[in-house]
């Protein structure tokens, strides 16, 4: 009865603002929006500009639209690059999962931010979800929602590694107690891997594809590690002499080589995390292994390729896209037992 | 050697005692295209498929990278020593997958002999260290109370409101008939009070749906029967509604009736004995399979014959043509892929 009366009155959201997707996890509901992180502005006649999609309208709008349409992706590297559009997306967004009453309720909002992100990073995210509607806003960095999310017992007294790839950032920490012992933000995640195939086709077939088109290639035959099967897929680019759009054949090895560079990126961020974990938590780690959260845990047989490189056993979190904003989720009820957390930063 | 006859003794006397869960043994047919659960614990699936493979348990630690006491309790079905859930489900996938089995069905047995889907733990708090931030100075019941006296206002201010707007409403909708009716035997084109309405209510309604029912996962499940209603080669129409309960015999015994029903002359068969990847297009272009085929099953095709047909693995995968085996070994490239087509006058084109 309280719950009931409790929930009409405070509306608690868990957000994980990705580069490359928002979603929301409402408390008692569970993921409601799992959308791109993509806005359409018009410019009208006399330059005023206006909302014209947001999510997954404005992301079948990218790279296809006219002169006075432009789609913003307004998070680069995890962070605000655009504060205006940021706000207007969050917007959008809390209004969307929100029912449509005549008093709206208070809306608490915890929103998971990369590790590495500075304070003025953060608080231009803060700020945002305050003026998208939010009563109070909670920041929790995001290595600790996706442990949390995936399920990981980060209160013993044990290491736990987590590894979470995300749309711009990589984010890798080593959890016990509840606190983080040694975590590190690169910013490499899927919007690298994007770019590394746009690159690596301009390179070697010498056409020019977009980004959807590179992040379709990744989705189908993007793979991390040398398998014994071979996918190819036929994709249609703009020769870049020619000028003229031509179809060419991409197969799962020529994407393997293209993902190098972004791979040993990742790589190496693992590599020094272990280095730097205190031995204990290192013998804890090799002996428990290593868990992937994130979209980039997606990448078919990366676990294999980290599993190899490091010697640890790497598995996979259960549903690994939405384990940030599951956790935040997790930690928001947390709050309404405890009256507060200690995982919520600044 | 005396090890693992020691551990299948182990599992043996396990699978012996009374209370294990055995749910649908018996009721499922057991089929060699995609074996479902058999009242078999994970387990003893593990161990199957390993010895099938003629894997040591040292072969599966190097593989996997996982200790050689975690395989072990996996295979013997006790605890890992991590035995948390996120652990115990990741190695199961893991080695699941180690040996080219399928996860959910090694997932599932797991459930199913744990007695369910195992539940989080809760996250606590306690190590942490307290909360020094300030917490709200207005007590809860305060709140409540604030509350209410405001919907009470609310709703004495409101309701006598409605009712009259109501009142009013109902007035204007009796006099509007009554003019309409008025109109109607003077004149004739007030015919035109036709039920149009309702399909300018109906459209945006559905415009609506995508917006209110804006879950991506929908979507993606959507798609997901889709893409299996196109390479089953079933109409949309017929396919039932993807059913939880479904088992894989069942699935792989829909499959095999529906080879069967496949007219002799133009069917292309495919048998999979490996893991592969797999495109055959027809004369019309048109493209009867496409993806990545679990070892052990069979896919019958049926379209407009010559096919094109590229192997991603080829020598995990014998062809058969209207009932004749095609001899594939001459079209495969060193990276095990072949290219060739079948059917028709140009039987074979390397």
């Amino acid at each position: 009865m309280f719950d009931n009366f409790r929930g009409f009155l405070v509306n608690d959201l868990s957000i994980d603002l990705g580069t490359a997707n928002t979603l929301i996890y409402v408390r008692d509901q569970g993921i409601v929006l799992n959308e791109p992180s993509v806005v359409a502005i018009r410019t009208d006649g006399r330059g005023e500009k206006r909302i014209e999609a947001v999510g997954i309208d404005a992301k079948r709008m990218l790279g296809r639209t006219p002169s006075h349409i432009s789609t913003i992706r307004p998070l680069k590297d995890g962070v605000i690059a655009d504060f205006t559009v940021t706000e207007k997306m969050l917007q959008h967004f809390i209004r969307k999962v929100q029912a449509k009453r005549l008093l709206r309720p208070m809306t608490r909002v915890l929103v998971c931010v990369p590790y590495g992100s500075t304070q003025v990073e953060r608080r231009a995210i803060r700020e945002s979800a305050l003026n998208a509607g939010a009563r109070k806003v909670y920041l929790v960095e995001e290595p600790v929602a996706a442990a949390i999310g995936a399920g990981i017992p980060i209160g013993e007294a044990r290491g736990s590694m987590v590894l979470d790839i995300g749309g711009g950032t990589s984010e890798v920490a080593v959890i016990s107690l509840n606190g983080i012992v040694y975590a590190a933000s690169a910013r490499i995640g899927g919007d690298r891997f994007d770019e590394a195939i746009i690159n690596y086709v301009r390179r070697q077939y010498n056409m020019l594809i977009g980004e959807s088109t590179a992040e379709m290639i990744k989705h189908k035959i993007g793979t991390a590690f040398p398998g014994h099967e071979v996918m190819e897929l036929e994709v249609v680019g703009r020769h870049l002499s020619a000028g003229v759009p031509r179809s060419f054949t991409l197969n799962s090895n020529e994407v393997l080589d293209a993902l190098q560079e972004p791979l040993s990126g990742i790589i190496s961020a693992v590599k020094t995390a272990l280095e730097q974990t205190p031995p204990e938590l290192g013998s804890d780690v090799a002996e428990r292994g290593i868990v992937l959260t994130g979209g980039g845990a997606l990448l078919t047989d990366l676990d294999r390729l980290i599993s190899e490189e490091t010697g640890l056993p790497v598995i996979i979190a259960d549903d690994p896209l939405t384990c940030v904003a599951r956790g935040g989720g997790a930690l928001l009820e947390m709050m309404d037992r405890k009256g507060g957390t200690s995982f919520a930063i600044d | 050697m005396s090890q693992d006859q020691e551990q299948q003794n182990t599992t043996e006397e396990q699978v012996e005692q009374p209370d294990m869960p055995e749910p649908g043994a018996g009721q499922v047919e057991e089929t060699p295209a995609e074996p479902a659960y058999t009242g078999k614990t994970p387990g003893e699936l593990l161990r199957e498929g390993r010895e099938k493979r003629e894997l040591t348990i040292e072969d599966v630690v190097i593989q996997t990278r996982m200790s050689l006491e975690t395989v072990r309790a996996l295979e013997e079905d006790r605890d890992p020593p991590q035995n948390a859930w996120v652990y115990v489900r990741g190695y199961y996938r893991k080695y699941a997958r180690a040996l080219g089995l399928s996860e959910d069905e090694i997932l599932g047995a797991h459930e199913r002999f744990v007695g369910g889907a195992p539940a989080p733990e809760p996250i606590s708090d306690e190590w942490a260290p307290a909360d020094v931030s300030p917490r709200g100075g207005v007590p809860r019941f305060v709140l409540v109370l604030i509350a209410g006296i405001i919907f009470g206002g609310l709703a004495w201010w409101l309701v006598p409101q409605l009712s009259r707007e109501l009142k009013s409403a109902e007035q204007g909708a009796a006099s509007a008939d009554t003019e309409s009716r008025q109109t109607a035997s003077g004149t004739s084109f007030t015919v035109q009070r036709k039920p149009a309405p309702r399909p300018a209510l109906a459209e945006p309604v559905i415009a609506a749906a995508p917006e209110s029912g804006d879950d991506a996962s929908t979507e993606a499940t959507a798609e997901e029967e889709s893409d299996a209603e196109a390479e089953s080669g079933q109409p949309a129409a017929e396919t039932p509604q993807a059913d939880q309960g479904t088992t894989a015999s069942e699935e792989a015994a829909t499959e095999s009736e529906a080879a069967d029903a496949l007219p002799e002359g133009n069917r292309l068969l495919l048998k999979f004995t490996e893991r592969s990847w797999v495109n055959v297009v027809d004369a019309s272009g048109k493209r009867l399979l496409d993806g990545i085929v679990q070892g052990g099953s069979e896919r019958a095709l049926s379209g407009q014959p010559p096919y094109r047909v590229f192997l991603g693995y080829a020598p995990g995968v014998s062809v058969s043509f209207a009932g004749s085996l095609i001899d594939t070994s001459t079209y495969i490239t060193d990276n095990n892929t072949a290219r060739f087509t079948v059917g028709g006058e140009t039987r074979e084109t390397p």
